[in-house]
């Protein structure tokens, strides 16, 4: 019963009581759905921030999604990123103003300073007032908040309505939380990048032999780290600071240098070996003024330091202030500290200079460094180069063994527990190597996770792969890393080279034992794997010819081959399988067993399954023009192909484009498929627009009935192993072993018997008819398959016996011929 | 300001040269002697699109053209339904611009191809010499109607234009077959691509939009879905929230800033799984929506009313979802005559799409059975 239909009754009396209090509860229920509706509304929407903000991302591509999602969940049709330092609003990056436009913002009426002041607020335009506009939308609400609040300047987010619609306190607390959110990932994504493009250039600083073009550098890459506007280096030795060497200081103040270091106003930070910012020079003492150009509004300075003591001190400035945050000048300490490493060894080449008496102990010293790896202090690969190429040119019997050792995993322990920890496991490991190796044997850290050991004197390969199997061992126990326990182990690949004659090069053993690590990665990791020569040469070629199989395509030596399908009654072509081809511009023909997995490990698969669709549909349509058969054409599919989400999208398009129905296209899966849900509905997708799937090698591996109750197939093909099996073979190594096949892929022939074979051939009809699926018998070679085949009542199969795969051409000659016997035919049996 | 001319024609002739050049010379006939300065079409997929293209183009020679597959459309006071013909819409005189452009690879890079077409759209109405152009603008956009991300189109049309230009428009359909739906661009058929009209305007311009649904039973949190698939909806695999089962169809209303609702119509498949037409990313907060032809009728009033915000609108083009033509059943044509009858003096040309586009707060601008509209 309504409470319309109650009260129409009339009011007063029971009813009307009644009527009265449904009303009340559809009142009170009308109340609850919609503070329902709101909470769910914040939750969803702060959910939705938090999941944009928490997703990796650049620090300029996370500020623009999260202005783009802010746009969306408040309605805000324009949202910056401001700063604002109390006497003005500047926009560093903006949703909402177009790309033309260069983004402006208005001047607020009644809320002069809401903009600079960077402090949470809200506005709500004046009833009577001209309303502002920016960026061709006319400005009725605003809200603005600060990334860091309770500072004078700062970043915040700044988001504009054409709405006359207040921002409730409700959301501005929850703009609060993603302002410290964003403010929080931002600056961890900072700190990562800026410590990243450390790693990979700080170790450059140390090829500087003199101090100026060193400090340099040193300025370049801190202003590339930092963003700085300008840098400059100050040294210090006894008591005073000198100026050495200053970056686009574009300076206006007069400065005179040396200068006695406690007149520095950054000197007491850096005796306590800590940096020194001012946020905004506007707001410093006047003291801290002298010598800093007046541009500058934001300063921040890292001391170089020796032993604890402050050698050097780096300057960057910036013309905005609170420009440089925390992680960034976190990240220039680091850099400081690779300063400090690379002046010491300047220092020390300057020292040699002057003095001849040092010139020995220095030259040794440069040399240790020089060949040695700074943080394990061990051989660095230099050294181990050149031990191995002594050894090889040395005579002696014995072999040279070289084993190479990579860390599994040690990137996610260094990001999950930071660099300093990462280190300290690299020290750990090279000591626990260490007492691997023998005497006379050398171990070498090749940097980062890699380490090698030069073994100079080897008497075989096994010798090696068990001193392989003691570094798996001696890495075994846990690692302690302050309160961690962390588990490493290795991947070790093995080699020995030979001397004299025809000897082996260092770089050859280097590549080889390389090789053989890789191997041992890719058979599971934590494994040794040793190559004897002939194995090293065949990864070697294995690796060449994969980078030619990523290009085969362009150079144009694929080619699409055509197998014909037949009516096993009278040999009638129904349709032809596409197989591919590759004729290697040295090797020649390369068989498509070595080259369709190579093809499916790099991902090349899914350009070549493509390109063989499209040649193959065009080619089947060419032949629909010339004859009149009603033919159909395979293609194979690799698993690879249909992990493309827009796989059957673009089959369709191929087939369409060609200007065949769908109908005419059956795509062949192999067993060995695993079904996952986007495997089956990619094709039922296909299916129910009409392409039709087969399955391939029927029979082989998983035999799964489920197999064919979740795929959509409509044709089985029998493998040749169960066809060859059908008959009494001539050639007795046929049934017992690897079966070299038409296709030129081999494969294990199962032992069985002829009646057993004809059972299961039996047994897929069965299957098949039962379930409305056609049968193709692949690789019938001989008259009496076929007849076997008739027999048990398969209608359909390709083999030796009527084609072997041909080229487009010569099928074309196979149709043309069958049309004519066709006509020869017709006119023979009309004149009869 | 001068009112903009326009004129109309349709045809269901057979053969689809034939059938182009007969809706192109009736709508031509109309304008006179007015110069032409846009077309637009919308079809069925019955034809062979090139050559309706053609024979278009065989009239209105190279005149900016735009258009897209539908299922059904309406024109100066007919309606035709899913499957049978072409309409063609001609625009001259007035004060308005027209820049057409379109740009392909919308399944690989929606934003790009949504700012691509942004720019050079801009770009084709400029005139040579001319420093500033009309102050004000929108966008009339046509995307595929069947993969892609639309949405993400429309980001990258509001990055180039920023907010305030307004972005109305359709995606493509095609008799509600779901195979392949086309978008048209000066006489090409472009499939995975979009089509946009950059529209500069003397005054400012507004996109309206209604759907009429109302939300039924308690707010939900969508719990867990990826890309167009909901799984979980509370907790609960999301088919569960859907009581009638022989309905196929449902619509879910996500909650907006303003407490309105964003239509997404959903499909429940026989093996138990929710599919939405437009994606909803996971925690969005929606309501099941419910609808009868009354409540759809409402809204059409409104959305004419608010279109034709001058009163001296010429043409109303709207975009109306399939799905209402669904709800509506065999009266669907009354809601378009209601909307004649609504906008007497304006001429109303639109058509049935896969989504409708309207974007005016925020960057979204993808809506599922709802009627959208801009007027000129």
């Amino acid at each position: 019963v309504t409470a319309g239909a109650v009260g129409s009754q009339g009011p007063g009396g029971a009813d009307g009581a009644a009527a009265d209090e449904i009303r009340a509860v559809r009142a009170q229920l009308q109340l609850a759905t919609q503070a329902a509706q709101q909470a769910y509304r914040d939750s969803s929407r702060l959910i939705r921030l938090l999941a944009v903000i928490g997703e990796p991302a650049a620090p300029d591509v996370l500020i623009d999604r999260t202005l783009g999602a802010l746009s969306e969940v408040f309605y805000a049709d324009l949202t910056c990123l401001v700063y604002s330092d109390g006497d003005s609003c500047k926009i560093i990056t903006a949703r909402g103003f177009g790309e033309r436009e260069v983004p402006r913002l208005p001047v607020l009426p009644g809320a002069a300073d809401l903009l600079n002041q960077n402090r949470l607020a809200a506005w709500l335009c004046p009833d009577g007032d001209p309303v502002p506009e920016a960026a061709g939308v006319p400005i009725r609400s605003a809200a603005h908040i600060p990334l860091v609040e309770a500072t004078p300047a700062g970043e915040g987010l700044l988001l504009l309505r054409s709405d006359r619609t207040r921002f409730s306190p409700g959301e501005l607390q929850m703009l609060q939380s993603v302002a410290a959110r964003l403010r929080a990932t931002l600056e961890e994504g900072e700190r990562r990048e800026a410590i990243e493009r450390l790693a990979r250039t700080g170790h450059q600083l140390t090829r500087h032999l003199e101090i100026e073009p060193l400090l340099g550098e040193a300025l370049r890459l801190l202003r590339d780290m930092t963003g700085a506007e300008a840098a400059s280096a100050v040294t210090v030795e006894h008591g005073l600071a000198s100026l050495r060497v200053e970056v686009a200081a574009r300076s206006d103040v007069p400065g005179v240098w040396p200068v006695p270091t406690r007149e520095l106003l950054a000197w007491p930070s850096a005796l306590r070996g800590e940096s020194f910012v001012l946020d905004d020079m506007h707001t410093a003492p006047p003291n801290s003024l002298a010598r800093v150009p007046t541009w500058v509004r934001n300063l921040a300075c890292v001391p170089v330091l020796q032993d604890g003591t402050p050698i050097a001190l780096l300057y960057v400035g910036h013309s905005r202030p609170g420009f440089f945050s925390r992680s960034t000048i976190e990240a220039a300490a680091v850099l400081a500290g690779y300063v400090g490493a690379a002046l010491v060894n300047a220092r020390l080449y300057s020292a040699l200079v002057e003095s001849e008496s040092q010139l020995r102990l220095l030259t040794d010293e440069l040399r240790r460094r020089a060949t040695h790896d700074p943080l394990t202090g061990l051989a660095n690969r230099d050294l181990a180069r050149q031990l191995l190429d002594t050894s090889l040119a040395s005579d002696d019997a014995r072999l040279v063994g070289l084993l190479f050792c990579d860390l599994d995993k040690f990137k996610a322990i260094n990001d999950r527990l930071g660099h300093e920890a990462g280190d300290d496991l690299l020290c750990q490991v090279a000591a626990r190597l260490q007492s691997c190796v023998r005497p006379g044997d050398l171990l070498a850290r090749l940097g980062g996770d890699e380490f090698l050991i030069v073994l100079p004197k080897v008497i075989d390969l096994e010798e090696v792969t068990k001193i392989g199997h003691r570094v798996l061992a001696t890495l075994a126990e846990p690692f302690h890393l302050g309160e961690e326990r962390v588990q490493v182990a290795a991947s070790i690949g093995g080699v020995v080279g030979e001397r004299g004659a025809g000897r082996h090069q260092a770089v050859d053993l280097l590549r080889d034992a390389d090789a053989a690590m890789y191997a041992a990665k890719n058979r599971g990791r934590a494994r040794v794997e040793v190559f004897d020569r002939f194995t090293a040469q065949k990864a070697v070629d294995y690796l060449s010819l994969r980078e030619d199989m990523l290009t085969a395509l362009d150079r144009d030596e694929l080619e699409v081959h055509y197998q014909p399908i037949v009516d096993l009654l009278d040999e009638r072509v129904i349709g032809f399988e596409a197989l591919l081809r590759w004729n290697h511009h040295d090797l020649g023909s390369v068989s498509p067993a070595v080259f369709i997995p190579m093809a499916e490990e790099t991902g090349a698969i899914t350009e070549i399954g493509g390109w063989v669709l499209t040649e193959a549909c065009r080619q089947l349509a060419e032949w629909h023009r010339e004859f009149e058969a009603p033919l159909s054409i395979a293609v194979n599919v690799s698993p690879i192909q249909l992990l493309d989400p827009a796989f059957a999208e673009k089959c369709l398009r191929t087939i369409e484009e060609a200007g065949l129905r769908t109908g005419q296209v059956w795509l062949e899966v192999t067993e060995s498929v695993e079904v996952t849900d986007q495997l089956t509905e990619q094709l039922c997708q296909l299916r129910d627009l009409g392409v039709r799937v087969a399955m391939d090698d029927f029979g082989m591996s998983y035999s799964n009935l489920g197999y064919l109750k979740h795929l959509p197939v409509e044709r089985l093909k029998i493998d040749r192993t169960f066809v060859a099996g059908l008959v009494q073979a001539p050639d007795c190594s046929v049934r017992a072993g690897l079966i070299p096949s038409q296709d030129g892929r081999q494969r294990s022939a199962p032992r069985s018997g002829i009646g057993m074979d004809r059972g299961i051939v039996r047994a897929i009809l069965a299957i098949a008819e039962s379930a409305g699926m056609s049968v193709v018998a692949e690789g019938i070679e001989t008259e009496e398959q076929r007849r076997v085949l008739l027999d048990l009542g398969c209608r359909q199969g390709q083999g030796y016996l009527f084609a072997r795969p041909m080229t487009a051409s010569a099928a074309c000659c196979l149709l043309a011929e069958a049309d004519r016997l066709l006509v020869e035919a017709a006119e023979h049996a009309v004149g009869r | 300001v001068e009112r903009l001319k326009s004129g109309t024609g349709t045809s269901e002739l057979s053969d689809a040269w034939a059938a182009g050049r007969a809706a192109a010379t009736a709508g031509l006939e109309m304008l006179g002697d007015v110069l032409p300065r846009l077309v637009l079409v919308y079809t069925s997929v019955r034809y062979d699109l090139t050559e309706l293209l053609a024979g278009i183009r065989s009239v209105t020679g190279e005149t900016p053209s735009a258009g897209m597959t539908s299922s059904g459309h309406f024109a100066g006071n007919g309606v035709t339904g899913p499957g049978q013909g072409v309409a063609v819409l001609v625009l001259g005189g007035g004060e308005y611009r027209f820049g057409v452009a379109s740009a392909q690879g919308m399944l690989a890079e929606p934003e790009a191809v949504g700012a691509s077409l942004a720019r050079r759209a801009k770009a084709a109405a400029h005139r040579p010499g001319e420093s500033a152009g009309p102050a004000h603008a929108a966008m009339l956009l046509f995307t595929n109607g069947i993969g892609g991300d639309q949405q993400a189109v429309i980001t990258g049309i509001h990055r180039v234009f920023g907010a305030s230009v307004p972005v109305v428009g359709g995606a493509a359909a095609d008799d509600r077959k779901m195979l392949r739906t086309s978008v048209f661009c000066n006489g090409e058929v472009l499939n995975d691509a979009a089509v946009g009209i950059w529209i500069g305007s003397p005054r400012p311009l507004s996109v309206a939009s209604a759907h009429g649904w109302m939300p039924v039973g308690l707010p939900l949190l969508i719990t867990k879905s990826e890309g167009a698939v909901i799984h979980e909806i509370d907790g609960r695999p999301a088919v569960e929230v859907f009581n009638d089962p022989d309905q196929a169809i449902y619509s879910l209303g996500v909650i907006e800033p303003d407490g309105g609702h964003l239509l997404r119509a959903v499909v429940l498949t026989p093996n138990g799984s929710v599919i939405a037409f437009t994606p909803i990313p996971a925690f969005s907060a929606v309501q099941v929506m419910a609808a009868d032809p009354g409540m759809l009728m409402a809204v059409v009033d409104g959305v004419v009313a608010k279109s034709l915000s001058y009163g001296d609108e010429s043409v109303l083009l709207a975009f109306d979802c399939v799905g209402r033509m669904d709800t509506f059943g065999d009266d669907y044509p009354d809601e378009i005559y209601r909307m004649m009858k609504m906008a007497p003096e304006t001429c109303c040309f639109g058509c049935y799409t896969y989504g409708e586009f309207a974007r005016a707060k925020g960057v979204s601008g993808v809506h599922n059975a709802t009627l959208t509209a801009l007027a000129l």
